[in-house]
């Protein structure tokens, strides 16, 4: 849950230099601009036609499309964790909202741009999820009741995305399982509402953008393998080369590096991954 | 030959070409007994302009009839295109169905009545018909006028009158007389919320109206539960609002009696709704103040798409209070978020150099594969 915080004190090593906190970010926002732009200059040589690759290996004559990229639906329990920038001196949101999630859903298409060979793809993703938490607002006469007037938020996170996918386990030695890994920055946009518009408090209104990172691991199933005279003939017709079902655990810090909303969570997330 | 001849030659001459100039120049016959009136001839005047139906006549135009009650601001303008010549007179009648042009079936049979009757004057005359006159149907007005709900499709007959003599006459079916409204909602509940009133109310299936086009809501402060006051019963719901088997009382507010417009405080437009809020500020059709700890009663009634505004639905209570939302208390523990999506924080300065440098891989690397993708595209074409 805290990987991606670097301005933890455990994080940091003895003979470390020290800095202010939050500023442990950049180097790992540095370190992953590194990784995108040694890709920039891996060669493009590897790049294999997988259909060219899948005639051969399975050695029929049947069409099967190029794969570019994947699209994703998805969705899952999601509570932000606004309570954790009180350090436990204060739960507004649990106050307000209670203990419970709410179901996230989301959608997200990558760009396999670059395929390794005898190892999987790699390529950015953008991602777009919302979810929303309403509740009647506390009497103030009497915080132990709850009012008729409406106080709801809503939260949208934009993500950019580094997807790696190892297909090589279903591609060359037929396991119908595809791990996957995805790391990026996330931009949630975010909005307290009280029944009559956004809320307002002394001139502040309600809504928001936090900034944070993201990271998610999680195993695509294959679905080919049940029906794949039906994933042929769905590549042949659409353009879709293969479906999986998906399950994954996303881990978010989203408060601006600590100055905004922490409007991130650890969760799971389920759901459909397509590739074309 | 007579001296003075060549004289009385030359006068009868210009005499008979003047009467020929006069006789080319003024009015024919046809055009003497002619009559128009185009849609730019025909004006609704109010107070407040409307735009849906505007040439209909709902129960507010009848009410605010400027004939009855004048500087109320609700009449008919009509200037017709008509010539003409001696001494006319321009009659207006009004049926359901009936041709008035007949003067058998306009005269006797009593389903066509009579709405202006003036002398014809030159063109660009403006005459006056008044709505009270068109919805009384010939009828006796008095203060119940307005208040029969009727739908009707009326035709107006412009007719040029020499005497009993039909001239010419023209028609005008835009005008419809609509003062029917759509039924109150049979239940109403109403909430306090901070400087708000949060309502719910019920329609039955059989009341609600084709035309339907809303709900408006209106409240007067000083509102006070009563117990066993027949026809005034709102329903309770949460804190603050009348509760079930209690009514509510309210000066200015009468249950099944028709608003009075100064006490609205709020409106939907849509008749599919069963919620609404009323607030201040923020509500813009509303002329009451809203304020935490005051007593409220309130009222909704149904609107329809010709303005008509219905009769009042029971009546409740509900006393606005202070309420702790989200954001009220995210803020009072000491929250530092919020203030709009302008105010976005990116973090410190480094960590959002790290966010572009991210931004600025993915661009080279999709320009690199775009680059590439080009440059197989033509080397295959040299191949073929």
């Amino acid at each position: 849950m805290n990987a991606f915080r670097g301005d933890r004190p455990s994080t940091k090593t003895a003979g470390s230099r020290k800095r202010p906190a939050g500023r442990a970010m950049p180097a790992v926002t540095s370190a992953l601009a590194g990784v995108v732009t040694l890709l920039t200059l891996a060669p493009a040589a590897y790049a294999v036609d997988t259909a060219l690759q899948d005639n051969r290996s399975e050695g029929r004559a049947a069409y099967r499309s190029k794969q570019h990229g994947a699209m994703e639906i998805r969705f899952g329990p999601y509570r932000p964790d606004i309570d954790e920038e009180f350090g436990g001196t204060a739960t507004p949101f649990q106050d307000i909202y209670g203990t419970g999630e709410t179901v996230m859903f989301g959608l997200e298409g990558d760009w396999q741009a670059l395929r390794i060979p005898h190892f999987g793809t790699f390529g950015p993703g953008v991602q777009a999820s919302f979810a929303t938490f309403s509740q009647y607002a506390l009497l103030e006469s009497d915080p132990s009741q709850r009012s008729a007037q409406p106080t709801n938020m809503w939260f949208l996170p934009l993500s950019a995305l580094a997807v790696l996918r190892v297909d090589v386990l279903y591609r060359e030695l037929k396991v119908p399982l595809v791990p996957y890994i995805k790391f990026g920055a996330t931009m949630t946009l975010w909005e307290a509402t009280d029944g009559l518009g956004v809320s307002v408090v002394d001139e502040v209104a309600g809504q928001g953008i936090s900034t944070g990172l993201t990271g998610a691991a999680g195993l695509m199933i294959a679905l080919n393998p049940i029906a794949p005279q039906a994933a042929l003939d769905m590549d042949n017709t659409t353009g879709v080369n293969s479906a999986y079902l998906f399950g994954e655990w996303m881990v978010s810090r989203v408060s601006s590096f600590e100055q905004g909303l922490e409007t991130g969570d650890s969760t799971w997330q389920v759901g459909v991954t397509l590739e074309f | 030959m007579h001296p003075k001849a060549p004289t009385q030659l030359k006068r009868h001459a210009l005499g008979a070409f003047a009467l020929g100039v006069v006789m080319t120049l003024g009015p024919s016959p046809a055009d003497a007994q002619s009559i128009k009136v185009e849609a730019t001839q025909f004006r609704f005047i109010r107070e407040e302009p409307r735009s849906d139906y505007p040439f209909w006549i709902n129960r507010e135009d009848c009410v605010k009839d400027d004939k009855r009650d004048p500087g109320a601001g609700t009449y008919i303008e009509v200037q017709p295109n008509l010539s003409p010549v001696g001494n006319y007179s321009l009659q207006v009648w009004v049926a359901r169905g009936a041709d008035c042009t007949d003067q058998e079936i306009r005269l006797t049979q009593g389903s066509c009545w009579k709405v202006l009757d003036e002398i014809a004057k030159i063109n660009n005359t403006i005459y006056k018909i008044y709505p009270q006159d068109i919805v009384a149907a010939g009828d006796e007005i008095n203060d119940q006028t307005c208040d029969k709900q009727v739908e009707w499709s009326t035709t107006l007959f412009f007719l040029l009158l020499d005497g009993d003599t039909l001239l010419a006459s023209t028609k005008w079916t835009e005008t419809q007389v609509d003062t029917k409204a759509p039924p109150p909602p049979s239940t109403l509940t109403a909430s306090g919320g901070d400087n708000a009133i949060f309502l719910n109310w019920t329609v039955t299936t059989e009341d609600q109206a084709i035309d339907a086009q809303g709900f408006a809501y209106y409240c007067s402060g000083g509102g006070m539960e009563v117990t066993g006051v027949a026809g005034a019963s709102g329903e309770g719901g949460m804190g603050g609002q009348t509760q079930a088997g209690v009514s509510c009382v309210a000066g200015g507010l009468e249950p099944g009696a028709y608003p009075d417009e100064a006490t609205r405080c709020g409106s939907t437009g849509s008749p599919s709704s069963r919620s609404g809020v009323v607030a201040s500020p923020g509500v813009a059709d509303s002329r009451v103040v809203i304020e935490n700890g005051v007593t409220y009663g309130v009222g909704v009634a149904a609107t329809d798409r010709v303005g008509n505004v219905g009769t009042l639905s029971p009546l409740t209570c509900a006393m606005p209070e202070p309420v702790i939302g989200f954001f009220e208390h995210y803020k009072a523990s000491g929250g530092r978020a919020g203030g709009g999506f302008c105010g976005m924080s990116l973090g410190p300065t480094g960590s959002r150099s790290g966010l572009w440098a991210v931004a600025l891989g993915l661009g080279i690397f999709g320009l690199r594969r775009w680059g590439a993708s080009r440059r197989d595209a033509r080397a295959r074409g040299r191949t073929a």
